[in-house]
């Protein structure tokens, strides 16, 4: 017995059967969800291929003690400063810092049987405190009692895996000879237990050098050294900061376009999403503003009609980020191809679209139907006709 | 009773004003059946929308079931309207995506009652529609469309009932029954002001008005 019609059935009667206004508007707002979650997608993909890239070229901060005299320090000369090796536990610590995976170690040019190498200590790689990462490409964990040699030295000396090695009088076991990297001086790096090495070099608890991979920062941020710089001296005053720009700046450079474009597109998609909403809501109100006012003449209370027209905006809206989720994801699944690690956006930005996007609509639709309703009844059914 | 105290209604109309209404009063008693009939233009429409609350007047008062409708609040004069009063249109104006049933039962969306669709389907079946129930407006013939509209005004049982040129979209026989149907809510005690621009031999109303170009001759 149908002894009373609702809204909700008006609802879906009325989409029945305009069913080229309720698809285009489908269409618009299922586009432009799919445009913001694809917008997602790309960032997060081109961000974790920059990062992935940028992890591959390797540290792009050195830390090292105050007096240590830069331009030595690139001609393999360590000099002999130093400085306490809990100060990589003072800044991994840190969670303001804006730089993560910390690798202490104590490098020290030496002769090797005629051959002129870089005995290198190190210590397992330290992530910022609070984050999860996986270790850098050029981090290396050697145990103790054992040695990795570059390709460069390894070669010349005759090296490999499983050999034994002496150095500074002590013998270790050759544990890897690592890829030719083609760049000084990686390859002729001999690397070792960071304990093995102080206790050789007689500077136990002691380190020369902190690589670090900076930064988070900010995209607004102007002077990105300057930024890293006084993060870190913030926490060790004492200390050295020299950021490798090029690849610090690229990085950046990376995530500001990323966030510009990003910010682009949505302005584009908002406005147009709008614009089309309001557009094809107008001409809705517009082609049912008989029915609007043979409602109020039935004497049907306002919040009841705007409840009508909202009702169906709110549908279509809902209906159509759902489906722009849905596209999203079939896009990240294609963008995925493409990048190193899975792109799909989180659930978060998904719950968002659900929930923003209709929101939107009907911020969007509402300035019609308000307009439509503001109008006498008696002039919308056509009073001017006397 | 519906009373109209020297109503005016104007407007503009690109740079002139139209005097719809112009210094309009009549009334129609409590129980009785008014014809109010004029020419095209005369401000026949105006009227009815006035003394429907669909419109304010320029100047002037209404009252209509013993309350003067510019005191009221545009939501106590729709509900004056969902509970008092019904409207019947020259243009039928039937919701085009709900059926004949289904528009008969729109005035349920502003007040419940029980049986509302047994009600709304002997109506239809009084007003010759039994058979139409499920056809929506397009698939029905004007005196079809006008009987839906009517069976629609009358869900309520509305104590007023205005109705505007309703059979000046109709043949003889569709005219007729819906005639017969507003002489039959007459006698069943309600007010009816009847607007028709040439005379209704079919009904004998207690009072007539007749308007001409916005006034009362």
């Amino acid at each position: 017995m149908l002894n009373r019609l609702t809204l909700t059935r008006l609802i879906v009667r009325e989409m029945q059967r305009s069913k080229v206004n309720t698809l285009l508007c489908l269409i618009v707002v299922t586009l432009a969800a799919g445009v913001f979650v694809a917008m997602m997608d790309i960032n997060m993909a081109s961000v974790d291929s920059t990062r992935v890239m940028m992890k591959n070229m390797g540290f792009n901060v050195l830390v090292t003690p105050q007096g240590v005299d830069p331009a030595r320090y690139q001609a393999l000369d360590f000099q002999d400063v130093d400085m306490p090796e809990e100060y990589t536990a003072r800044l991994s610590n840190n969670a303001l810092i804006l730089a993560q995976h910390f690798v202490g170690k104590y490098q020290k040019t030496i002769d090797l049987d005629g051959h002129k190498v870089v005995l290198t200590g190190v210590l397992a790689e330290v992530p910022r405190a609070g984050t999860e990462k996986t270790p850098m490409p050029t981090a290396y964990t050697v145990p103790q009692g054992q040695v990795f040699l570059g390709a460069a030295a390894a070669r010349a000396m005759g090296k490999t895996a499983g050999d034994k090695i002496t150095i500074l009088g002590r013998t270790f076991d050759v544990g890897r000879v690592l890829d030719e990297i083609g760049a000084m001086p990686e390859d002729i790096r001999i690397y070792a237990h960071l304990h093995d090495v102080q206790e050789l070099l007689g500077r136990p608890g002691r380190i020369n050098a902190v690589d670090a991979l900076a930064c988070q920062c900010p995209a607004s941020a102007k002077d990105i050294v300057a930024l890293v710089k006084k993060s870190i001296n913030d926490i060790l005053p004492d200390v050295n900061v020299q950021p490798y720009q090029s690849i610090l700046l690229a990085r950046h450079q990376q995530r500001v376009l990323m966030h510009r474009l990003e910010l682009a597109a949505l302005a584009i998609v908002i406005l147009g999403s709008a614009s089309a909403v309001w557009g094809l809501t107008s001409q809705n109100v517009t082609n049912r503003r008989h029915e609007i006012g043979v409602l109020r003449a039935l004497g049907v209370a306002d919040r009841k009609i705007y409840g009508l027209f909202v009702g169906k905006i709110f549908v279509y809206g809902l209906l159509g980020a759902a489906l722009g989720c849905w596209l999203g994801r079939i896009f990240s699944g294609w963008l995925s191809v493409a990048t190193t690690s899975p792109v799909v956006a989180p659930l978060s930005v998904l719950v968002y679209v659900v929930i923003v996007t209709p929101l939107a609509c009907i911020v969007f639709g509402l300035p019609p139907i308000v307009s439509r309703l503001m109008q006498e009844p008696g002039d919308i059914l056509g009073e001017g006709t006397t | 009773m519906i009373r109209l105290e020297n109503v005016s209604k104007h407007f503009r109309k690109g740079r002139g004003l139209v005097r719809a209404l112009d210094g309009v009063s009549f009334e129609v008693p409590r129980g009785a059946l008014a014809l109010l009939h004029g020419p095209s233009g005369s401000g026949k429409t105006t009227a009815i929308n006035i003394a429907a609350g669909l419109t304010l007047p320029t100047a002037g008062s209404i009252t209509v079931a013993g309350q003067p409708l510019q005191a009221l609040s545009p939501r106590a004069r729709a509900k004056l309207r969902s509970r008092d009063l019904a409207v019947v249109f020259q243009m039928f104006h039937l919701v085009p995506y709900l059926t004949t049933l289904e528009n008969v039962l729109l005035p349920t969306l502003a007040s419940s009652g029980q049986d509302t669709e047994t009600r709304a389907r002997k109506l239809l079946d009084e007003l010759g529609l039994s058979e139409r129930v499920g056809h929506y407006p397009s698939e029905l013939s004007a005196g079809e469309r006008q009987r839906c509209a009517l069976a629609r005004a009358l869900l309520n049982r509305p104590g007023i009932i205005l109705a505007d040129e309703p059979t000046g979209n109709l043949d003889e026989d569709s005219a007729h029954i819906v005639l017969d149907m507003l002489e039959q809510n007459r006698r069943e005690g309600a007010t009816i002001l009847l607007v028709s621009h040439q005379p209704v031999e079919r009904v004998h109303p207690d009072v007539e008005f007749h308007l001409k170009a916005g006034k009362l001759l």
